[in-house]
């Protein structure tokens, strides 16, 4: 007897625990139902059930996921317990974009760790991932870090050239200006 | 990938099942493992009874079922279920429609000329 009511017991718990997604109304009224039926049913042997009786019952009844399933599935809101949908899920096909948006990120890394190189990287990178949001890509994310990422390394590579032509320049008038080559001098011509 | 015979089922139950309930309850009022025995006898309604609370808890929502609780004569009280207005009518209208539902499916099927 014991074994029997541990043996609905456990199902009722398990079935609990998956619908704790429902209103606790709603909760309470679908494993009240079944433990209704449970009751009805045992009571319908007209003699003490044995543990086969019970099992028979419950597997009637199907899977605690069978049922919970089936309740999550119009609650609006609610993740649906594992909801075995009929078709199996399809993986969302590749859009054309998907390539390009990863091709852009990694330009990208390469233009913001390369000097020089990482120029028409960048710029490239900066291409791909427009033509990545015209073409489409589920890759969304990697198309916009690809993005910022370029725009990032178009602008440090423009400020390194920037800063070494600056600085180039003005060796250059320091050293026109004062005469006698102090740019040797930093080459460590003696 | 042909489906299975359970696939097809599955697909035809969502939406004709409900209303077979209510059918079950034109009579009169009846407890859950009353109808989940008619309903289930032959498997190709209701698979698992226990479906069928989360069924009957929709129907209750929309208003075409009422519950009640009765003394029931071994046992604890149970829970009855009848018919609302809205669930004859909804009932009546699901039953038109099926026959032109059915007789398309079956002429097609068949390949007579309806």
């Amino acid at each position: 007897m014991n074994d029997t009511s541990n043996l609905v017991d456990r199902y009722l718990d398990d079935l609990a625990r998956m619908l704790t997604a429902l209103p606790p109304a709603e909760r309470a009224d679908a494993l009240g139902s079944v433990r209704e039926h449970v009751d009805d049913a045992l009571a319908d042997l007209g003699r003490p059930p044995t543990t086969d009786d019970v099992t028979a019952i419950l597997t009637r009844l199907g899977t605690p996921a069978d049922v919970a399933s089936a309740l999550l599935e119009d609650t609006p809101g609610s993740a649906a317990y594992a909801p075995a949908p009929v078709t199996p899920p399809v993986a969302p096909a590749p859009l054309p974009g998907d390539g390009d948006a990863a091709l852009a990120l990694g330009l990208a890394i390469f233009a913001v760790v390369v000097p020089f190189i990482g120029l028409p990287a960048a710029i490239a990178a900066i291409v791909l991932a427009r033509r990545a949001r015209r073409a489409g890509t589920r890759r969304d994310g990697i198309r916009v870090a690809g993005l910022v990422l370029g725009l990032v390394a178009l602008v440090g590579q423009l400020l390194i050239i920037a800063g070494l032509v600056g600085t180039l320049t003005l060796r250059t008038e320091v050293g026109s200006a004062e005469g006698p080559t102090p740019v040797a001098n930093v080459v460590g011509v003696p | 990938m042909v489906p299975g015979d359970d696939a097809i089922l599955a697909h035809l139950r969502r939406g004709s099942v409900e209303h077979c309930v209510l059918a079950l309850l034109r009579d009169g009022e009846a407890y859950g493992l009353d109808i989940a025995a008619r309903l289930g006898h032959d498997g190709v309604l209701l698979t698992s009874e226990g479906t069928l609370y989360p069924l009957l808890s929709r129907l209750r929502k929309q208003d075409l079922v009422t519950t009640s609780w009765r003394e029931s004569p071994a046992g604890p009280p149970r829970r009855y279920y009848a018919l609302t207005p809205a669930g004859h009518d909804a009932l009546d209208r699901f039953t038109t429609v099926w026959a032109r539902f059915r007789d398309a499916v079956d002429s097609t099927l068949t390949g007579s000329p309806s």
